[in-house]
């Protein structure tokens, strides 16, 4: 359970979701690591666990400390794999790991109540009984959560200690530094005997536990799945995410997002005082262009419905008020890629390595391509070739690709066009104070909603107009202006 | 005849029991502690560990520590089969030492215990907390040689301080440098405690104050330009606060460069950090620095081991004797008869 790799998430709202998970125990994390997205042969179990995550969250709107008792319980656990196996290998195990095994018991019959009486009856998890492992460490009527070796383990190890207590209470009283002596040498020797009894006991006690082994495991790693699912309900709750729709992969029909958050992004934009504008958009299978003016939100809008097409193959309810999605076989995100070029690789270089990935990918199943800005590293007239050619690929893939273009011109058979609104006030004045504050007024104008094209698009020309309200340098703006057709300036 | 050293201890929750050096008798203080049987709940830890059968720094034979029945006992899991009481494990505390995890356990006969706790203050104070939560009414801490003793001190509400032959084969310098340390514990408390909001990063451990509490300068107290900041104030009423150590090194710097040291009030976090030699202390004060401590020392009492690891034996009433004449506080032989001298 411990070599596994840990999931390393496309997009970089997935890999913020699954930071901030409210998770704590060893169980649930282990669980975490070895979460993995759904492919589309997932299809059942994937929508079995929509089921189960939607009774969570339904119990949980009904009762806002639903999570506090089972929060508590798995703040507690600890990792008892070590011990189990040492159990299994038939070793004598010592006093702290019967501890933990009773410990970990105690919480798990405390969990297996909880889950028991509150009506989830999930099919997925169903505890194993192990109140015998508690009888078997808990001699005792009372209930208690430390551990010792019971006298009433061992009769012989009740005698032992009974005539341990004699002595110590003579050696106390006994004024004659000779006798005492001899007093102390008679503890020595009954302390040994006392280890000896307590090492049968601890093997008895051994014993008894192996058969019950395969069911502490078992209980282990669903508690981890619980704690896994109660967290994934815990953030839908919170952020009144939806359940996403799934379609078979090969069905063609169009992905549908609607009113899509980013709460990455919407969170940085609170605290400063802004709210995130919800993107809504529908891919068609096969190609769809996305366009709009610098500074429209463009990267966001597919980051956005990246991380939601992620989130959902993970077993997330999405950020969205609705969410349809053919249930995909890859999610491939080709955006500016930083690591790639921290690792020594040129900007186009690193591109044509992920442009080689998706080709790949799109032969081995049907998928959802998401590419910002893709050949933005060429010349135009060539990147404008790239672009195209990808255009046309993916249209003809049976995927499902979305490219955000600056390229005019593109023209693909059966693509759909989509485009930021943009500037709502174009003659707004918006100068005055610094770059930043001009920048802020910017941003509080730009309509980042995106609309659908009718026909084909038109690059917008707002670069010259955005340089302008940002004041650019005057002489920079004068050579600037000689280039530009005298219809646009 | 006066008090004895456990009635000096009577009414505290959290006793450290510190040495000025290795073998100065720390555990026959515990062992003779723990022996009284009060109607209280014992607890014991330790800050790293302590409690071996040798020395491993001298070779020396070392007393073990003896719990009673009902004793509570925080140690590393991994001493556990060299602690030869019988025992109710409690529970697991998260805090791991190099032998393993410290778990809590409950005495269920007497016997001799091998202790290892952690070692630094924050994990010291939660597992204080936790011997208390366990029912402990008492907690007593086996402290380190004196200048490592910083976690049990910050946790202990009341402290006693070992000292004897181990320390120096001269009788006088051993009651000098006692004295010295017990000074050092027991400052006076710098009473408008540390200003809120200033900057607390273990960089910059040096804060410089103007007269009226504004912060002015800030910077390493390990840094030799440390000295020249502080004494760039020379004249202008001054506090400065030393939250690391305030080493012998920057003492020195500062004595030799200000002749005068009147306007300067100089506060260390406790009396372990400020590592100055007695010298220096006394002309610094000479030279009419205010020395205060933001955590003073509740030092309750000073026992003595006249024995050295090398075989060196001091008369134990003449040690007590001087020790009580150079400082105001009890002091006790424990193993001569529990007499006290002051």
């Amino acid at each position: 359970m411990h070599r596994q790799k840990k999931y390393r998430a496309v997009t970089p709202g997935v890999a913020w979701v699954l930071a901030g998970l409210q998770i704590d125990s060893p169980y649930g994390l282990a669980a975490l690591k070895a979460l993995r997205p759904a492919r589309a042969k997932d299809l059942a179990s994937l929508e079995q666990n929509f089921v189960e995550l939607a009774r969570v969250v339904g119990f949980a709107e009904q009762d806002c400390e639903f999570f506090a008792r089972p929060g508590s319980i798995f703040k507690h656990l600890r990792y008892i794999g070590g011990s189990l196996d040492n159990l299994e290998a038939g070793l004598v195990i010592d006093e702290t790991e019967l501890l933990e095994i009773k410990g970990f018991s105690l919480l798990l019959t405390d969990l297996k109540h909880w889950y028991d009486a509150s009506g989830l009856s999930l099919s997925s998890i169903d505890f194993a009984e192990i109140d015998a492992v508690v009888k078997i460490l808990n001699p005792d009527k009372t209930l208690v959560a430390s551990f010792h070796l019971h006298d009433a383990y061992s009769e012989r190890l009740k005698e032992i200690r009974a005539a341990r207590k004699l002595l110590e209470s003579a050696i106390l009283q006994c004024q004659d530094s000779h006798r005492r002596e001899e007093l102390r040498r008679e503890r020595l020797e009954i302390v040994h005997q006392e280890r000896d009894e307590e090492s049968s006991v601890r093997a008895e006690l051994g014993h008894r536990l192996r058969p019950w082994v395969a069911k502490l495991r078992l209980n282990g790693e669903l508690a981890g799945q619980l704690e896994l699912l109660l967290a994934r309900a815990r953030i839908a709750v919170e952020h009144s995410c939806c359940r996403p729709e799934l379609l078979p992969a090969d069905c063609r029909v169009s992905l549908l997002a609607e009113n899509m958050i980013n709460p990455e992004v919407a969170e940085a934009l609170l605290s400063k005082g802004h709210g995130f504008t919800p993107v809504t958009i529908e891919l068609i299978n096969g190609t769809t262009l996305l366009t709009g003016a610098n500074m429209g939100g463009k990267t966001v809008a597919l980051l956005t419905l990246a991380m939601n097409a992620e989130l959902a193959s993970l077993g997330f309810f999405v950020f969205a008020s609705r969410f349809r999605m053919p249930l995909f076989d890859f999610i491939c995100l080709m955006a500016g890629d930083a690591q790639n070029q921290a690792s020594g690789l040129s900007s186009f270089g690193a591109e044509i390595i992920r442009l080689t990935e998706l080709t790949a990918l799109v032969r081995s199943g049907v998928g959802l391509a998401v590419c910002d800005e893709f050949a933005r590293s060429t010349n135009p007239s060539e990147g404008r070739r790239f672009v195209q050619a990808l255009g046309e690929f993916l249209q003809r893939s049976g995927s499902y690709g979305i490219i955000a273009t600056h390229y005019d011109g593109i023209k693909i058979a059966g693509a759909a066009c989509w485009q930021v609104v943009g500037l709502k006030n174009r003659s707004q004045h918006y100068g005055g104070g610094d770059q930043n504050e001009v920048l802020g007024r910017l941003c509080a104008n730009m309509d980042y909603r995106l609309k659908k094209l009718a026909g084909d698009y038109e690059v917008p020309k707002e670069a010259l107009h955005i340089a302008t309200i940002l004041e650019v340098d005057p002489e920079f703006m004068a050579i600037l202006r000689g280039y530009y057709p005298p219809e646009d300036k | 005849m006066g008090r004895s050293l456990a009635e000096c201890v009577d009414n505290c929750r959290c006793v450290a029991i510190i040495g000025m050096e290795k073998n100065a008798g720390k555990t026959t203080v515990l062992n003779y502690l723990l022996g009284r049987r009060l109607p209280l709940i014992h607890a014991i830890t330790s800050i790293g560990y302590d409690g071996e059968d040798t020395d491993q720094v001298t070779g020396t034979d070392k007393p073990a520590i003896y719990v009673g029945c009902g004793t509570l006992v925080a140690t590393a899991s991994g001493l556990l089969g060299a602690c030869d009481f019988t025992r109710e494990l409690l529970r697991f505390t998260d805090f791991h030492t190099p032998m393993g995890e410290v778990v809590i356990l409950r005495a269920l006969s007497d016997g001799y215990a091998q202790i290892a706790g952690p070692s630094t203050t924050v994990q010291m104070s939660a597992l204080v907390e936790m011997l208390h939560r366990a029912g402990a009414e008492r907690v007593y801490i086996d402290g380190a040689a004196a200048r490592k003793s910083t976690a049990a001190l910050s946790t202990s509400d009341a402290c006693i301080l070992a000292t004897g032959a181990s320390f120096s084969h001269n009788i006088e310098e051993t009651v000098e440098q006692t004295r010295h340390y017990v000074e050092l514990l027991t400052l006076p408390r710098f009473e408008p405690g540390l200003p809120a909001g200033v900057p607390t990063d273990n960089i910059n451990d040096c804060l410089i104050f103007s007269g009226d509490g504004t912060l002015v300068n800030s910077c390493s107290a390990l840094d030799d330009q440390c000295a020249e900041l502080i004494a760039a104030r020379n004249g202008e009423s001054t506090c400065v606060m030393v939250r690391g150590a305030f080493t012998q090194r920057l003492a020195q710097r500062l004595l030799d460069k200000c002749r005068q040291l009147g306007w300067l009030r100089l506060v260390g976090e406790d009396g372990t950090r400020l590592l100055i030699s007695a010298s220096q202390k006394s002309e610094m004060m000479r030279r009419g620095c205010n020395l205060q401590v933001l955590n003073r020392v509740n030092l309750c009492a000073v026992t003595v081991n006249p024995v050295s690891p090398a075989g060196l034996v001091f008369d134990s009433g003449d040690l007590c004797r001087r020790l009580a004449r150079t400082i105001s506080l009890p002091v006790f032989d424990v193993l001569a008869g529990q007499q006290m001298f002051v």
